[in-house]
Parts: C-alpha cells; structure tokens; sequence
C-alpha cells in the first residue's frame, strides 16, 4: 500500500496520523540515520537512542513538512539537530568498551597485540572527544560525503565556519591518535 | 605562504575546496616544509582511518521500536488539551460576551459617577426660565446668552 508512494506522500498522511506510512518512511531512511547517529556517538546503546529520537522527532514534527525541498534533505536536518542536543550516557548501563588487559593496567601494549576492535575503540573515543559541532561536521564530511554547502545548510552556519570547523576537527583528531599512531596501535 | 595557512591549505585540498590558483603556492610551501608534509600525511591517514570505521546494519527491531514510541507519544498528545483550533470559535464567542460585559460595566460606572442635578437645582432652573423678561438681558453664562453672543458674532 505505501511502497510505491514517494516521500513526500508519505509523510503528508503521517502528518495525518496514518502510522503506516510513518513506519515506511522508517524503513527507508533506518540506514543512513543509524549509520549518522553511529559514528556521531560512542557506544552503540546512544546510537540507537538517537536514531531512534531523530524519527520521533520526525514524526512529531511531520506536520512542519512544506515540501520545499526533498524528504530526506528536511530529516538530515532534524538529525543533524538531534546530533546536537543530545545528551550521550542515559542508558543506565554504559556498553564496556573492548580493551585489553594491558591497556586497562596502563602498560604499553605492542601494535600487534592490539585487536582490530580495540583500535576502533580509540578512534571512536577520540572521535567523541571532540566537540560537538566539529565532530558532527567531520562526520557529515568524511562518512555522509557531504559537501561545504550541504554541511552549511544541515547545521544553519557558513561556509567559512564549515571550512574551520572541519580543520579544528582533524587537528584536534589527529592530535588525540598521534601517540597510538606512532606505536602503531591504531 | 606560513605553515597555518598551509596546513588550512592541506585540509581545505582533501575536501577539494583548494582553488586551483592556491595550489601551486601550497606545493611550493609542501616541498620546503618537513612540518606541514608530515601534516599532510597525517590527514591523509585519517582519512583513510575514518573510511573503514563501520556502522552496524539496521537489526529488525528497530523499526517496531520507533513505532512503538510513536505510538506513545501519539497517546499523550491525545490525552492533552484539544489544539487551539478546535477551541478557536469558542474562545471567539467568549471574548465577544466579555468585551459586552466590560462595556456595560464600565457605562455603569461612568453614569453613575455624573453629577445629576438636585430637584430643588431642577426647579430653579424651570422657574427662570417661565419667568424671563423678553427686553432684559439673559442670565450671564445662560446658554441663552452665549447663543445671543454667537448671534451678533455672525451679524457682523
């Protein structure tokens, strides 16, 4: 019933309450917001929190939909707001990060001790330690292959703020892998 | 060039936003600069690092998840106060009665503070009035008199 109708028409009967048609446009879009929301957090339980509020927002807001631009163009905003204003750590429990015993007791490990989750572990940690707006604007330049002014328009700035959020970004990344680079541990 | 613009230079190159003009100085820069080549390097690594940092697929909970919460926040949002849009006529015809209700109020209040005349005031003022010769002069400050002052204005 709702696979052959567009975005739009769809999101104007969820707009109406029709709760199928929401749940097609979930199906639709699931990919690339869980991806979005994957690689803007940490652990994987805030990933799925986010994703999760992006489309409630979503269909919260379905209503402000004016059809001016393209179905996905209006939800990649609502992300990229999700992104944020989220809060990272309200799940009760924190999903443990995979680290080997000699990096927990602080001893040197050697590079090829150190498992391929262990290295994403790092990088993904330092990725969450930059600050929000440089971490989502790398995100949306180095996973979603988006441009200056897609990236502009997404986060309400400029092109120039694009431009330095994205080099304080890589500097403030490439600064935190430096030492696990050097050892070969990332 | 100075190797704060160079290492923007290096950044903005990778996200090919570096005009075409700009590369040759940053080449000339790169080839001189063991600092700024080790920062290309560098980015050009993270790049690559980033690349194959992988996103799980969709597991098939997460849909139903999403619905069910949409579920519930369609529940409570019923639960709540009717939208302003049913309410409108009615809040249209209340605010009709309330302004009626302020008016009469306040034509109430004013009447009520004027001065009325006294009866004896009344009947001074009849008596005067039955009693006025026709060839002496009206009452100063009469509106007789101001009427016959307008009069001989106009005449003039």
């Amino acid at each position: 019933m709702s696979v052959g109708a567009d975005d739009r028409a769809l999101i104007a009967r969820a707009a109406q309450g029709d709760a199928q048609a929401f749940a097609e446009l979930v199906r639709r879009h699931q990919g690339w917001v869980r991806r979005l929301a994957f690689r803007y957090t940490r652990q994987g339980q805030d990933a799925e929190e986010l994703a999760q509020e992006i489309f409630l927002r979503a269909w919260r807001h379905a209503r402000s939909f004016r059809g001016e631009a393209a179905f996905a163009t209006w939800l990649y905003r609502l992300a990229v707001n999700a992104c944020l204003n989220f809060r990272a750590g309200r799940r009760a429990r924190p999903e443990p990060l995979p680290l080997s015993e000699e990096l927990e007791s602080g001893a040197p490990a050697v590079g090829a001790g150190i498992s391929a989750a262990e290295r994403e572990a790092r990088l993904r940690q330092a990725l969450a330690s930059l600050p929000a707006r440089q971490r989502l604007a790398l995100v949306l330049a180095s996973f979603e292959d988006k441009s200056y002014e897609e990236i502009a328009a997404a986060m309400g700035t400029s092109l120039s703020s694009v431009e330095s959020l994205l080099f304080r970004a890589r500097r403030g990344l490439a600064a935190a892998l430096r030492p696990f680079r050097e050892k070969g541990e990332i | 060039m100075r190797c704060t613009q160079a290492k923007r230079s290096v950044s903005l190159a990778q996200d090919g936003r570096l005009s075409p003009a700009a590369m040759a100085p940053l080449q000339a820069h790169l080839d001189r600069c063991p600092s700024c080549r080790e920062w290309q390097e560098e980015l050009a690594w993270l790049h690559g690092r980033l690349q194959r940092l992988e996103a799980p697929a969709a597991g098939p909970g997460f849909q139903a998840a999403v619905m069910a919460r949409a579920a519930a926040a369609g529940a409570r949002r019923r639960r709540a106060l009717p939208p302003l849009t049913l309410l409108r006529p009615v809040l249209r015809r209340a605010a009709a009665v309330l302004v009626l209700a302020l008016s009469a109020l306040l034509g109430y209040a004013i009447s009520s503070r004027l001065e009325r005349p006294s009866p004896a005031a009344v009947a001074a003022a009849f008596d005067q009035a039955l009693n006025l010769d026709a060839f002496a002069d009206l009452p100063g400050g009469s509106l007789g008199a101001v009427h016959e002052d307008l009069l001989r204005e106009e005449s003039r």
